[in-house]
């Protein structure tokens, strides 16, 4: 063997090993993926095969979506599918208006109701980590007007409430997971229609809400219940309050912005009213009619609102809310505009509820807390989610909206999803829940 | 640089190469369901995938010892690692008059192994969206509309019924937990099935319409009892589908799959190569099985296809869905199900409430770390549950003694494919078996 020849050979390993050390790698950054790599959001929609989806098997999604629009049981709808941070589904289906016939377009805007909660929730947690607050605080902390908020135990021989005292002042922990104390004012208790006869959502602004609850008891022990509540309106309040700014200014500058959310915002302005989809609801006789509720009590969106709502008041497009999903799916951050640290997003959307209220007495509509099925701060966990029944990788979090809206990010399998649709008081079929079935059963190669 | 200082550089590179290939193995290893194996049935040496050859002759013994004394008739096993065969072997006769020797092509009662089976099925719906865990049964079976549910009997005998706490639902269904038994019980809801003859049904209409009017035999949700949940997906499977249950297993898994010998019933043609079914007659000393456990003779295509128990195939054609599921749903390039969806199917679905020891369908007994996900036993906790098997093991077994399992941690299919009418002994044999397996894996790193 000649030098020369020994050299090339050397030089064939040591290019072998190259190889070889590069694919390792690319094994390890798989691996790590989801903490690790910063995608970059261009709206570009890729093959699915290149990252691990069928195309084939995902036209059961668009199936799904498309007989539910022909049934006349959505008007239409935007949907998004997203791993990896690249678009593999951006489709939109049947009419934003069903009179018109004005076909649903990408950049159709969309009452968001409760998903608003989601994006209260990281404006409370950008106030977080500025060290503005901590899970333990008691809430009247910052609202000194909840410091003899009562609780309601019942009602006596004469029909009065008996009240009570908190075992615990409720905390913001509890604030953040619908454990506080607070309802919606949909139950049956006095303590219920006392929302309805102080007119709590009706209020001027934020802080005669908070002066309307106030008189309110509280109607559980605090931590003892989970009852979806208007606590994601009083963290609008505590926004405003810990901020200085209004929370349709601090959402804009410190979320919107900074995402390239163009048109979320609290109100439709008039250039753009062209753009916003028709509110429908369930006929009661297996089809849709124009919206008979005022929006929910919300209004028609065209004007700014006296009393912005963190826990419903936002309107948005697909890829406004997209943007928002995945920079939590992201960790944190998009295309280099940094929101939260990953910690945050991690705190953000574990289980922050005792098991002992995860049997299945608890819950909103299509979402009923259970084993393996929680709830974080303004968001759902499915931390285990065999046990939930579900497809999704674990710790996938996710909500919904009156309107049907709904969301999930998977962090294990770095999978975003958005379907947007306007259907007020559910409906058959279950898009949301069906929508995971076909999605993962799509996901055909998760290691790509 | 000398010639001899570079063969020395080489060696090094070499010995570099050698490592970054062994690291990657390991981290391959770590995703069994993304790597796709290419079944072919050959046979490998267990050196090759972590078996010990020698330690392996221990499983033998174990099957082989049960055929001299008499207590098995035959039997055909299936071990495979990482998609390879290492085991395919061959015990005893097929008939024990005749003396005609087992093998592999022989066709065998698969009883509850079926289950599985049409959990598949099951999950092919499901992907389609036809259903989701959280729908009530009664939204695709109306005659389940008005189900009540069994609460004792009064002072004059008579049962006491109470409405559901809720309408038990497709996820119930799925894990024998909606309230439905197979009326061995010794309540009087049980005894309806006898006497409704539930399983002696023309065809899976008649068979609702009679369990429609047997009430659960608990609230939904509370208890674990084996049923006939799975023929009643059966049901499910047609009304969705549009097709019978046997074109739709033929058509949507056996086909895909090659299970070439899979059906509900053994045609003429295949008749010689069917297995004769055995059972202790209560002397130690095994007879023919004539009832066949009231399933006829499996001449024919059955008028009332079992969901539960119906299902005959070579230890092969079980092998191959095993495997399927194994590989997160693919098998030699035919997609059935999609990763998470396995995932799902064999994921734990009891409360701990329901892992206690209290709940169970022979030996296999719902205990903390061991559970049951969609139509098959899941060992979410193997030492837990005390058992050598990698985490999320999951697994099932028939009345004839047929048993499985998927190892997904280890990657490790096994199948074997006996005759013999459930009694105490064949337990013994499908944990042994277990034990024998493992302590052989000598280089799970492999």
């Amino acid at each position: 063997m000649t030098t020369q020849r020994i050299e090339k050979m050397c030089r064939v390993l040591a290019a072998c090993i190259v190889l070889v050390l590069g694919s390792q790698l690319s094994n390890a950054q798989q691996a790590q993926r989801p903490a690790a790599v910063r995608h970059t959001v261009d709206m570009t929609v890729v093959k699915p095969e290149t990252v691990g989806f069928s195309s084939e098997r995902l036209e059961r999604l668009h199936a799904l979506m498309e007989q539910t629009v022909d049934q006349k049981q959505l008007s239409g709808a935007v949907t998004i599918l997203a791993r990896h941070g690249k678009i593999v589904d951006y489709r939109t289906y049947g009419v934003r208006d069903m009179t018109s016939g004005a076909p649903m377009a990408k950049d159709t805007i969309f009452r968001d109701y409760s998903m608003t909660k989601p994006v209260t929730g990281v404006a409370m947690m950008i106030l977080y980590e500025q060290g503005k607050w901590l899970p333990s605080d008691p809430i009247s902390k910052y609202i000194p007007e909840f410091a003899h908020l009562k609780v309601f135990n019942g009602v006596d021989a004469a029909g009065k409430m008996i009240l009570v005292d908190p075992d615990h002042a409720p905390t913001m922990r509890e604030l953040m997971t619908h454990t506080a104390g607070f309802t919606y004012g949909n139950g049956t208790t006095p303590v219920d229609k006392m929302y309805g006869e102080l007119k709590v959502k009706q209020s001027k602004d934020l802080q005669e809400m908070i002066d309307r609850l106030a008189q309110i008891p509280l109607v559980y022990q605090p931590g003892k219940s989970w009852v979806y509540s208007m606590s994601m309106d009083i963290e609008g309040y505590i926004v405003e309050k810990l901020s200085g700014q209004t929370l349709p200014e601090f959402m804009r500058e410190q979320v919107y912005k900074p995402l390239g959310m163009r048109d979320a915002g609290f109100y439709v302005p008039a250039e753009k009213s062209n753009r916003f989809a028709t509110l429908y609801e369930n006929n009661g006789h297996g089809g849709l009619q124009p919206d008979s509720t005022n929006g929910g009590g919300m209004g028609n969106f065209l004007s700014p609102p006296a009393m912005p709502s963190g826990g419903g008041g936002m309107v948005s497009t697909a890829e406004d809310y997209y943007r928002f999903a995945q920079m939590l799916g992201d960790n944190g951050e998009l295309n280099g505009a940094r929101i939260l640290a990953p910690s945050t997003v991690k705190l953000m959307s574990s289980n922050h509820v005792p098991v002992e209220l995860l049997t299945g007495g608890y819950g909103i509509g299509v979402q009923q807390l259970r084993p393996g099925f929680g709830y974080g701060y303004n968001c759902a966990v499915a931390f285990d989610p065999g046990e939930a029944n579900l497809p999704d990788g674990k710790g996938t979090f996710f909500w919904d909206g009156a309107a049907g809206t709904w969301f999930w990010v998977d962090p294990t399998n770095d999978i975003v999803f958005v379907g947007m649709i306007q259907r007020m008081q559910g409906g058959n079929p279950n898009v949301e829940y069906l929508s995971r079935n076909v999605v993962y059963g799509a996901l055909v190669d998760p290691a790509k | 640089m000398t010639t001899q200082r570079i063969e020395k550089m080489c060696g090094l590179l070499a010995a570099c190469i050698v490592l970054g290939l062994g690291s990657q193995l390991s981290i391959a290893q770590q995703t069994p369901a993304a790597a796709r194996h290419t079944v072919d049935m050959t046979v490998v040496k267990p050196e090759t995938v972590g078996f010990s050859s020698e330690r392996l002759k221990r499983l033998h013994a174990i099957i082989q010892d049960e055929v001299d004394k008499k207590q098995l008739s035959g039997a055909v096993t299936i071990l495979a690692r990482h998609g390879k065969i290492v085991e395919y072997r061959t015990y005893g006769t097929k008939d024990m008059a005749s003396g005609a020797p087992m093998t592999k092509d022989t066709i065998f009662r698969d009883y509850s192994m079926t289950k599985p089976a049409t959990g598949v099925a099951m999950m092919i719906l499901y992907e389609e969206g036809k259903w989701l865990p959280s729908d009530p049964i009664a939204k695709f079976i109306p005659e389940f509309a008005h189900l009540k549910v069994f609460n004792g009997v009064d002072a004059n005998g008579k049962m006491i019924l109470v409405d559901p706490d809720h309408a038990p639902t497709m996820r119930e269904l799925m894990s024998h937990t909606a309230g439905f038994t197979y009326g061995n019980g010794n309540t009087p809801a049980d005894k309806m099935y006898g006497e409704l003859k539930v399983r002696q049904a023309k065809d899976l209409q008649e068979m609702v319409d009679r369990l429609a009017q047997i009430p659960l035999v608990y609230q939904p949700g509370k208890a674990w009892i084996y049923s006939m949940s799975m023929d009643i997906e059966g049901y499910i499977v047609e009304k969705l589908s549009g097709q019978t249950l046997p074109e739709f297993m033929r058509e949507q898994v056996y086909k895909p799959l090659g299970m070439r010998d899979a059906g509900f019933y053994v045609p003429a043609e295949k008749r010689a190569r069917f297995a004769v079914l055995y059972k202790d007659n209560g002397h130690g000393v095994l007879s023919p099985d004539t009832n066949a456990g009231g399933m006829g003779d499996y001449s024919t295509e059955p008028t009332m296809p079992s969901g539960g128990g119906g299902m005959v195939s070579t230890a092969e054609d079980y092998y191959r869905m095993a495997q399927m599921l194994a590989n997160g749903g693919e098998l030699n390039g035919a997609r059935i199900l999609g990763p998470a969806t396995v995932k799902l199917m064999t994921s734990n679905h009891l409360a701990d409430s329901l892992l206690t020891g209290a709940w169970g369908g022979g030996m296999h007994v719902m205990r903390p770390g061991f559970g049951y996900g969609y139509n098959c036993a899941v060992i979410f906790d193997p030492p837990e549950a005390n058992l050598p098997d990698g985490k999320g093991t999951f697994l099932w077994d028939g009345a004839a003694g047929t048993w499985f399992w998927v190892d997904p941690a280890n990657d490790i299919v096994f199948v074997s494919m006996i005759q013999r009418m459930t009694s105490g002994d064949n337990h013994e044999i499908q944990y042994r078996s277990h034990s024998a397996v493992y302590q052989a894996l000598v280089d799970a790193a492999k």
